[in-house]
């Protein structure tokens, strides 16, 4: 059966909603993969659809520690080039987790895209060797037009620099940084008029890290928060800098 | 390399904690069954962990993404549970709705979380909330839809379209950011 696209379109809001019978799904599917215009659709509606489907009721107890010890059955493959795709993969979402944190915030979502990118690149690099980070950055300080940001603990001890290569490279070089205990890690946070961004989580033990910094950025700021990181800090800042 | 695998466990985690919630009750309304939305919630997870290129930021938020794929899942379990049943007992071959609870147009609504979500819905002609509301959260095809309504196919069809784009167009201005109106 061969449908024209108006036809196929009629179907998209059913197809959204997953009522169409099997062989409709597979025809409409197959028109999506080539017409810009309904997927652009499809996107719209399922973002309608899930908003239906949306609620704020709790899981079981005990559900995260059931799909947790699943994980713990299934550790990622010993073979290095899988690692690594998976690695980069893993990055979007990580991310995605990121910028779902900051909208629960409330705050300004700015350059998503471009985070997702840079933390693209960012994964990419540890995977090469967390050295190709270090390097990068030493290189953005010394290039003519980047701007170095020192982020400062109020006993004037300088915690770590911040490299300002260009709006969407920037790197964080940790300078005197202690390790932290496993279940800690480091945050950094943008300010954002009187907002507060978070613009990553460094781990326990920082390295040099890229990030991408929000225009808009007036001063960035460290805290030491319980790992993963937190939504909304309650600590102070460890260090801090103006970025103006 | 053990770093990399735990820090993506924290990020499925935090995914979880963000989302997990909203993955569940969704299943939970459509199965009422008890043990059936937890088992989905958590094969959404870990597929999510095993396959996370299914996820493609170009085509909506993660939101939608774990949402969506939960909703087809508890629309395969409702159909292949139907199916089952109607091999199981002849006389439910003339009615797929038979054994299961029709949310009535009415009720839709109140199967929403959302207030402003809630108030759209309740906005639309009452033969479009019934006509999305069977297909979402009964898990019917349009086909079946109109066979419980004694509707013509193209009539339900039209409703699930119209009602649709009208939620669209409603919620559209309130929504620049998607995940912002289920905080």
């Amino acid at each position: 059966m061969t449908s024209s696209h108006d036809e196929l379109r009629e179907l998209v809001a059913a197809y959204s909603l997953d009522a169409l019978e099997p062989a409709e799904t597979a025809e409409v599917a197959e028109h999506l993969a080539g017409c810009a215009e309904c997927r652009a659709e499809l996107r719209e509606l399922r973002t309608i659809a899930g908003q239906l489907g949306t609620s704020d009721t709790a899981p079981p107890t005990g559900l995260w520690d059931r799909i947790s010890e699943e994980l713990v059955d299934d550790p990622p493959t010993p073979i290095a080039s899988a690692k690594r795709g998976r690695s980069r993969r893993w990055v979007a979402l990580a991310v995605a987790a990121a910028i779902v944190a900051i909208v629960g915030l409330g705050v300004l979502v700015i350059n998503q895209q471009r985070r997702l990118d840079d933390a693209h690149r960012e994964i990419a690099a540890q995977v090469e060797g967390q050295g190709a980070v270090e390097r990068a950055a030493r290189a953005a300080a010394a290039a003519p037009g980047s701007r170095q940001v020192a982020l400062v603990s109020p006993q004037g001890d300088a915690v770590a620099d911040v490299v300002i290569a260009s709006t969407d490279e920037a790197y964080v070089i940790p300078r005197s940084m202690r390790p932290l205990g496993s279940g800690e890690t480091y945050q950094l946070w943008g300010k954002h008029g009187s907002q507060l961004i978070s613009l990553g989580v460094l781990g326990s033990r920082p390295t040099a890290t890229l990030l991408s910094l929000p225009s808009g950025i007036e001063a960035i700021a460290v805290t030491v928060e319980d790992a993963p990181g937190v939504v909304t800090s309650h600590h102070t800042p460890i260090a801090g800098g103006s970025v103006a | 390399m053990m770093e990399v695998s735990r820090s993506n466990e924290a990020a499925l985690e935090a995914i979880y904690r963000r989302h997990g919630g909203a993955v569940y009750g969704l299943a939970n309304r459509m199965l009422s069954e008890n043990g059936i939305a937890e088992e989905i919630t958590q094969e959404i997870f870990l597929r999510l962990w095993q396959e996370p290129a299914r996820f493609d930021p170009e085509r909506g938020s993660l939101r939608t993404f774990l949402l969506t794929s939960a909703h087809s899942r508890a629309v395969d379990k409702i159909r292949a549970d139907t199916a089952r049943r109607r091999r199981e007992d002849r006389d439910h071959r003339e009615d797929p709705g038979r054994d299961r609870v029709t949310p009535l147009e009415d009720e839709v609504a109140s199967l929403i979380v959302g207030d402003e979500v809630r108030a759209a819905v309740e906005g639309l002609p009452a033969d479009e909330r019934e006509a999305i509301g069977l297909a979402y959260f009964g898990g019917y095809s349009y086909r079946q839809v109109a066979e419980m309504l004694g509707t013509p196919e193209g009539t339900v069809k039209s409703r699930i379209r119209h009602g649709m784009q009208s939620l669209r167009a409603l919620l559209a201005q309130s929504t620049g950011v998607e995940e912002g109106s289920a905080t």
